[in-house]
């Protein structure tokens, strides 16, 4: 916990802040919400790359499962799928720290930043 | 529920969705709603509901690495989690209150935008460093 960006009386309010943002990103577009914890939690809270990653994907943990509820609710989550991508999703990160060394970051990125763009187009439009 | 097609091709998006994750650093979410909509042909909030449940293992399976390497500060991420959890959840009833086009649109602005802006990053060299 850093101590340096909190007060004596204990509270950080920027915390409940990046915690509300992070938390209605992702409820409402079905995301982890990384996109926006990771930066903020980066620049206010915890100043190491790994560490803010680390946190932003456990908190992901509990705002993917109250935003699935909340999907769940009005009977929007395909269960089979769901798992299957997900079981998929954790062989595909596995393999991704396997190869991570040997493909290069920079030209993947570009390749799925690019992917992004058409698919944001293309669902605007 | 899903037919086998699309269970089989929802394994595939999983993969493709946790390589992007662990070897470019972005999101599963982002990569697995917009294939759900074009390949399996989701409807919008299907789509949503679904790729949340799929990120309750890859951030659970992601944490259990994280913590055996001690990287997680685990009274932060309780912090953050629970209270962003009572936002997710709220922001997760409003979507459903929203029709299909308009949220599919405000999705697409949403990636228009993180594609962009990664695009941008990536080209002036300031790749995120990778776990």
């Amino acid at each position: 916990m850093t101590t340096a960006s909190r007060t004596d009386s204990g509270f950080d309010f920027r915390l409940v802040v990046i915690a509300v943002a992070g938390g209605a990103l992702s409820g409402f577009f079905g995301v982890g919400g990384g996109i926006l914890l990771v930066p903020m939690i980066l620049l206010f809270l915890a100043p190491a790359r790994k560490v803010a990653h680390a946190t932003s994907l456990g908190a992901i943990i509990a705002l993917s499962f109250a935003g699935m509820v909340g999907f769940a609710m009005s009977d929007r989550v395909d269960w089979v799928v769901g798992v299957t991508l997900g079981a998929g999703g954790v062989i595909g990160g596995a393999l991704g720290a396997q190869l991570m060394d040997k493909l290069s970051a920079r030209t993947l990125r570009l390749i799925f930043a690019v992917v992004l763009v058409v698919a944001g187009v293309r669902m605007l439009f | 529920m899903g037919s086998l097609l699309d269970v089989v091709l929802g394994a595939l998006i999983g993969v493709v969705a946790g390589l992007a994750s662990g070897l470019a650093g972005i999101g599963g979410g982002v990569i697995m709603v917009p294939a759900m909509v074009f390949v399996l042909d989701f409807p919008q909030h299907l789509a949503q509901g679904t790729s949340l449940l799929a990120i309750v293992f890859t951030s659970a399976a992601g944490t259990v690495v994280n913590r055996r390497n001690s990287n997680v500060d685990v009274r932060l991420a309780l912090t953050i989690g629970a209270i962003g959890a009572l936002a997710a959840f709220a922001a997760a009833r409003l979507a459903n209150l929203v029709d299909a086009d308009a949220l599919r649109q405000m999705f697409g602005g949403f990636i228009l935008l993180a594609g962009v802006r990664m695009l941008v990053q990536t080209l002036r060299g300031e790749t995120p460093a990778k776990e």
